[in-house]
């Protein structure tokens, strides 16, 4: 009996184009244009050596002390490296001009009564080489300035002067490295699971005698109902798990978002988030009575929780977090979210078996609200 | 088979279901006739489990029915009044779908499928999907859904309902045929032709009421009504229908519309005396026809209205 109504069940929710679409289609379609439109933010941010022209001159060129301090920094000494800042252009004034228009170099740094830099428009790159320039000639200025009025000192300040410390030291508390992008992928998942609870409206239609014919069908059949509502609800459950696998293997494999490599985690987390959002929807199913009203509790509830968990702007997870704790621990794509983040942030394992516990509870209270309202056998009108 | 006693079922103020007394014997095809809003409905959906009453009792095969009553259900075939099918699902699927909930024996259920098909005659639409299929198809695929399994006790609720004669024709015989294989059947409608035509004994309901209940010639018997002749006649005037009105056993005249109605009582016959009226007053008359009462008769004698208002 299970295996029959099971497989009927799946074939019911893969006919049926609607379910398929906003389960499946629609997160893959998201994840995508996250990946298209955060991918663009990441590389304005991301940095690649900067391509600068030099013009040729004896103040510049091999030998000086500019060119010196460059090919610290640079490719200029014909060493290239991935570390270095600038990749530099040598040529005439004509020549670094043409390279500018074209954009094979961001700005040119010439020589004339000082150093000056020419630049095209203004953006990162431009600021780096400016930044880099000042730094050169306020150190320049500096060295001069105590050659000029105290000789003696220039030994014991120049190492002072040449000198830069950094007071911050970088140090990772994951086992993995971090991307930003993820997060908006942790709530785009944490959707993903949670829209489950849309099919789950349509799979308690089908039992609920007061809600459909077919039901009242079903309901004259010999099978107990407490028994078709698990078969039902496996079928939607093993379709859904299915669906937000094959996101999270398209996030992680095709778009290679890095969600870590705790993949054994990450996958109970999905499950047990489809479990929540599969029971969410079977509890609005039984609770509501007109479809649109359920729908747009479904639709809606997973939207809202989404957007709390960062969906729409990864600040609102930490804002909740903040303000709202309590919204951070009920929400269960807050709690999705916080079991991905926990995963990758964290060494320890306590606050992600934590989300895990709360959204078990969850699943448990919205399954026992299901079963007690399935458990009436007669209606008072149909 | 079915005992339903003093059935009582209330939406708020309005009274359903009132007092309602049922027996469905064995072998037998019972029809539940009346209106639209009647409370036929109702009283399968209680019968069935379904629905809460405020009192009475209903047995079915000899035991109370409740929703625990499973086997009783085993033995039960539905066909819905709305055809109660997956959209997702083919012909075949669907019968072999809910046949699958009665019999879980997959060669034998495969074999009884079949047989459903044969006999809703669906062997050339087995992989459509119901979406595909003509109102009359969709009306037998329910039906066949209802019925695979064999069941000893059918429920039909308005199976004809928006159904082509061709299919309604179908249907009819194939009800018959279930029954003479041994099914015993309630059949609900507002055709009165039909269930007439099928049915072994009938209750007439109205108001949540049984208002009449026996065979068909019984039923008729209840009621004054023994013969209704139809003339079509040009020129009868107010002295001609007086006159005919005063005829022995004459219970009602009418004439409109070059349509002369003359009611009779039950033992009277009087179309020989009506023609010969017409004839000596040389009025001109075409057709002419004599009817037995229907259940329309008998139903508009207790009521005082039309089964189909």
């Amino acid at each position: 009996m299970f295996k029959h109504a099971f497989v009927y069940n799946l074939k019911t929710i893969l006919r049926e184009r609607e379910t398929v679409f906003w389960s499946l289609f629609f997160s893959l379609l998201m994840a995508t244009l996250f990946y298209f439109a955060f991918s663009n933010i990441a590389e304005t941010v991301k940095f690649k050596t900067i391509s600068i022209g030099l013009v040729d001159s004896p103040l510049l060129s091999e030998g000086s002390q500019f060119h010196s301090v460059l090919s610290s920094i640079s490719d200029a000494d014909g060493i290239r490296s991935e570390d270095d800042l600038f990749h530099v252009m040598t040529g005439t004034v004509e020549q670094a001009e043409e390279w500018l228009k074209t954009g094979r170099i961001s700005g040119f740094v010439f020589y004339d009564q000082g150093m000056r830099l020419v630049v095209s428009g203004s953006g990162f790159n431009q600021t780096i080489i400016k930044t880099f320039l000042d730094e050169y000639n306020q150190t320049t200025q500096t060295v001069k300035g105590i050659i000029q009025d105290n000789p003696a000192a220039l030994f014991k300040t120049i190492t002072d002067v040449m000198n830069r410390k950094d007071y911050l030291k970088q140090t990772s508390v994951s086992p993995t490295g971090g991307d930003v992008m993820a997060t908006f992928f942790y709530a785009l998942l944490a959707m993903s699971c949670l829209i489950a609870s849309t099919a789950s409206v349509f799979e308690i239609t089908k039992l609920q005698a007061n809600l459909s014919t077919l039901a009242a069908r079903i309901n004259c059949s010999p099978v107990k109902k407490f028994k078709l509502f698990l078969y039902n609800i496996s079928a939607s459950l093993a379709f859904q798990i299915v669906v937000v696998l094959i996101v999270l293997a398209y996030v992680m494999l095709v778009l290679g978002i890095d969600f870590g490599e705790r993949t054994g985690l990450i996958i109970l987390t999905c499950i047990i988030g489809t479990i929540t959002g599969v029971f969410f929807g079977t509890a609005t199913g039984v609770l509501g009575k007109s479809e649109g009203m359920k729908m747009a509790i479904t639709i809606g509830g997973t939207l809202f929780s989404s957007f709390l968990a960062g969906l729409m702007a990864t600040g609102m997870k930490y804002f909740v977090q903040k303000n709202m704790p309590i919204v951070s621990y009920i929400s269960p794509a807050n709690l999705i979210t916080d079991a991905f983040y926990s995963l990758y942030y964290y060494d320890t394992l306590n606050r992600f078996w934590l989300n895990i516990a709360i959204l078990c509870i969850i699943s448990l209270v919205f399954c026992t609200i299901t079963c007690l309202v399935l458990r009436r056998k007669t209606y008072a009108s149909i | 088979m079915i005992s339903v006693k003093n059935l009582v079922k209330r939406y708020g103020d309005l009274v359903a279901l009132d007092h309602l007394n049922l027996d469905i014997h064995e072998g037998e095809i019972f029809g539940l006739l009346g209106p639209n809003g009647s409370g036929k409905t109702t009283a399968i959906n209680c019968i069935l489990a379904l629905l809460k009453y405020s009192k009475g009792t209903i047995q079915v095969m000899g035991k109370q029915m409740t929703p625990q009553s499973y086997d009783i259900k085993r033995h039960i075939g539905i066909v819905t009044q709305d055809v109660a099918v997956f959209e997702e699902l083919t012909v075949y699927e669907n019968i072999d779908y809910f046949c699958g909930l009665y019999i879980t024996d997959k060669a034998e259920r495969a074999s009884l499928v079949e047989e459903a098909i044969v006999f809703t005659g669906l062997e050339d639409y087995r992989k459509f999907y119901p979406k595909k299929l003509s109102g009359g198809l969709k009306r037998r695929l329910n039906i066949a859904c209802g019925i695979a399994h064999k069941p000893k006790l059918i429920i039909l609720d308005e199976p004809t309902v928006a159904v082509d004669p061709q299919s309604r024709n179908r249907i009819l015989e194939g009800i018959q045929e279930l029954n003479a294989k041994g099914s015993t059947i309630l059949y609900t409608s507002h055709y009165m032709e039909e269930v007439e035509m099928i049915c072994t004994r009938i209750a007439i309901m109205d108001k949540g009421k049984i208002i009449a209940s026996g065979t068909k010639n019984e039923l008729k018997s209840m009621i004054s009504l023994g013969e209704k002749i139809t003339v079509e006649a040009f020129g009868l005037n107010g002295e001609g229908t007086a006159y005919l009105k005063a005829l022995k056993g004459v219970l009602d005249v009418d004439y409109s519309d070059n349509t002369l109605v003359v009611k009779s009582q039950r033992g009277r016959n009087n179309l020989v005396h009506v023609l010969d009226y017409l004839k000596s007053n040389n009025i001109t008359f075409n057709k002419i026809y004599s009817e037995m009462p229907t259940l329309n008769d008998v139903f508009l004698e207790i009521t005082g209205k039309e089964l189909r208002d």
